[in-house]
């Protein structure tokens, strides 16, 4: 995948002229973002209200409001708008959401969760080990198909509601699952994070992933047994035990022939395949499974419900895949359709958000941001990398997609780096790391959100799923474990040159992608 | 490929040390256009190089050291020719 087309006009180098003016200076070109920022905390922290097309409104008000400050002629600001929703980031976001919602859905309509069921009550996993193996599984997923929302999306789908209803604590599933998708994002070759970090810092895929696997490592290994702490210390959900008995009841052991999809998607993904045709391949195999052993019937994954009192009822009802139902209760239905719609809000608002990021850059803001904060701060090798790795921590609360995050910090890393002679490959795992786990921590980030609304569906889903099982993104942050050590690693790597390569060392193999 | 996974598991001083005669590639950090002097930062070392023009600035060059004081980090280099 070439990330080029994206690097050009979403970033923002050293040497940049802001194209927007406002009244109040260049910080004034934070308004949108910060007002959508305070919105999500009032609505979701405050009144407790999680409701994604909420959000949506809270960034129209705010890049209404901050075109009222914008000096001169308001077309640069509704271009700057259109051009930051028009990014290539978005659109793969939105790709992935799409398509691992339908596998997701398709795989839960097969009873693949039933079939977790069965293999953790034969195998002994308690709900206490529930949440590290959780972790384990859903990094391999991640790694294997290079997209942490695509991993939440399933794994909050399939793996959360069965830990939650053997007993295990709902913040530490959730934590677990965005976990893994910080490790997925930041170590596989074909996640776009990767790839944008090592295009960017003049390396190549390989040489990067290399180079980054011993902080990976060193923070999953620290991770899982935080998790096993944390597992065993937690006095987990009090399950109603009529859902644990329902539950147990639905354990089938057919439901993992599941398996054989997701292992297809890996397979698919680690061999180079396109993540729509990983996921397609994998989708293609989950209706087959479903409909060759009855798991699922074929309206079960999609269905045109018509009304019964009209013609097109009295002609096509009761054909294959088409229920003659009350005009009230007339639409289309199924795994396919409700893994996807289930992410329209979410798409709306990330296309928003990039929209408020970008007039940002182009006003010039974060441009201040990041000159004060690497330039001052930049003193010595030790602060210039504790500054590169709090500014890509930090640029995650603004740009809540991380492979936007890394875009537009990507050049002033480049430039920091190159002046203390830190090699491509260092550079780019400052890049990447604290991306990947930023993107699945603050509230409001993209990898939450997206767990969050998969989350709220559950209870359609399963007649044991109750709304107290749901995890709010505000209720999430502290137990991402793998994110924050992730970033422990960085601070303590940039501290004591744990892993630093100079370019004298050696230099990384500039350009070369994939 | 596994090998490459524990490379470099090690803690890399800031103050890297060059020994006279030693060819390095590092990207020109600095220039001085008044004295036509480079500076070359590799963590908090700097050498001061001569022979560089201005439009080498923040790009890869190839060097030999001349001098280096270990105990202040600080060293003299000279350009020579690009080549791999």
């Amino acid at each position: 995948m070439n990330q080029e087309d994206d690097l050009r006009p979403a970033t923002s180098g050293p040497d940049f002229v802001p194209e927007i003016r406002f009244r109040g200076g260049k910080a004034a070109s934070g308004l949108p973002i910060l007002f959508f920022i305070a919105w999500a905390i009032f609505q979701s922290g405050v009144l407790g209200i999680s409701d994604t097309a909420g959000l949506i409104v809270g960034m129209l008000v705010g890049l209404t409001l901050g075109m009222l400050l914008v000096r001169g002629s308001w077309t640069v600001y509704a271009n700057a708008v259109f051009a930051g929703m028009a990014q290539k980031v978005a659109v793969t976001a939105i790709v992935a959401w799409l398509w691992a919602g339908m596998f997701a859905a398709t795989l839960q309509v097969g009873g693949f969760v039933n079939g977790l069921g069965w293999l953790a009550g034969v195998s002994g996993i308690g709900p206490a080990a529930f949440p590290a193996v959780t972790f384990v599984l859903a990094a391999l997923l991640a790694t294997g198909i290079g997209t942490g929302y695509g991993t939440v999306i399933a794994f909050v789908a399939l793996f959360f509601p069965a830990g939650v209803v053997l007993g295990a604590d709902p913040l530490l599933m959730f934590g677990a699952i965005l976990s893994g998708a910080v490790f997925g994002d930041n170590l596989a070759p074909v996640s776009d994070t990767t790839i944008v970090s090592a295009v960017t810092q003049d390396s190549d895929v390989g040489g990067v992933v290399a180079s980054r696997f011993k902080y990976a490592i060193v923070a999953a290994a620290l991770a899982f047994a935080a998790y096993l702490v944390a597992g065993a210390l937690s006095t987990g959900t009090a399950v109603d035990t009529d859902a644990a008995a329902l539950f147990s009841a639905q354990s089938n052991p057919r439901g993992l022939l599941h398996l054989v999809p997701m292992a297809i998607v890996i397979f698919s993904a680690i061999r180079g395949r396109h993540i729509i045709e990983a996921i397609s391949w994998g989708l293609l195999a989950a209706i087959a499974v479903n409909l060759l052993f009855g798991l699922a019937a074929g309206s079960d994954m999609l269905v045109f419900r018509v009304a019964d009192d009209g013609w097109a009822g009295d002609t096509f009802g009761g054909w294959p895949l088409i229920e003659a139902v009350p005009a009230a209760a007339a639409g289309v239905g199924g795994s396919l359709y409700a893994g996807a719609i289930g992410y329209a809000e979410l798409a709306v608002l990330i296309l928003l958000v990039l929209a408020g990021a970008h007039v940002m850059i182009r006003g010039g803001g974060f441009h201040a941001l990041q000159e004060w904060l690497l330039r001052r701060l930049a003193r010595s090798v030790r602060s210039a990398e504790m500054t590169m790795v709090t500014a890509t921590a930090a640029i995650n609360a603004a740009i809540t997609i991380n492979t936007a995050a890394q875009i537009a910090i990507a050049p002033y890393i480049a430039t920091i780096g190159k002046r203390f002679n830190l090699n491509g490959y260092r550079r780019a795992n400052i890049l990447d790391a604290n991306t990947s786990a930023l993107g699945y921590i603050f509230p409001w980030a993209g990898g939450v959100l997206v767990g969050y609304t998969q989350m709220t569906g559950l209870a359609q889903a399963y007649d044991w799923f109750t709304p107290a099982m749901v995890v709010a993104p505000i209720q999430a942050w502290p137990w991402v474990f793998h994110g924050w050590l992730l970033v422990a690693v960085f601070l303590f790597s940039a501290w004591t040159g744990f892993g630093r390569e100079y370019t004298t060392d050696r230099v990384s193999k500039g350009g070369t992608i994939l | 490929m596994i090998a490459g996974l524990f490379r470099n598991w090690r803690f890399r001083t800031a103050r890297p040390a060059f020994t006279p005669g030693e060819e390095i590639r590092a990207y020109l950090t600095a220039f001085d256009p008044a004295t036509g002097d480079g500076t070359v930062r590799i963590g908090d070392t700097v050498l001061e190089v001569t022979g560089a023009e201005a439009t080498q600035l923040d790009q890869l060059v190839d060097l030999r050291i001349e001098s280096f004081d270990a105990q202040r980090a600080t060293g003299r280099a000279v350009l020579r020719p690009q080549g791999r």
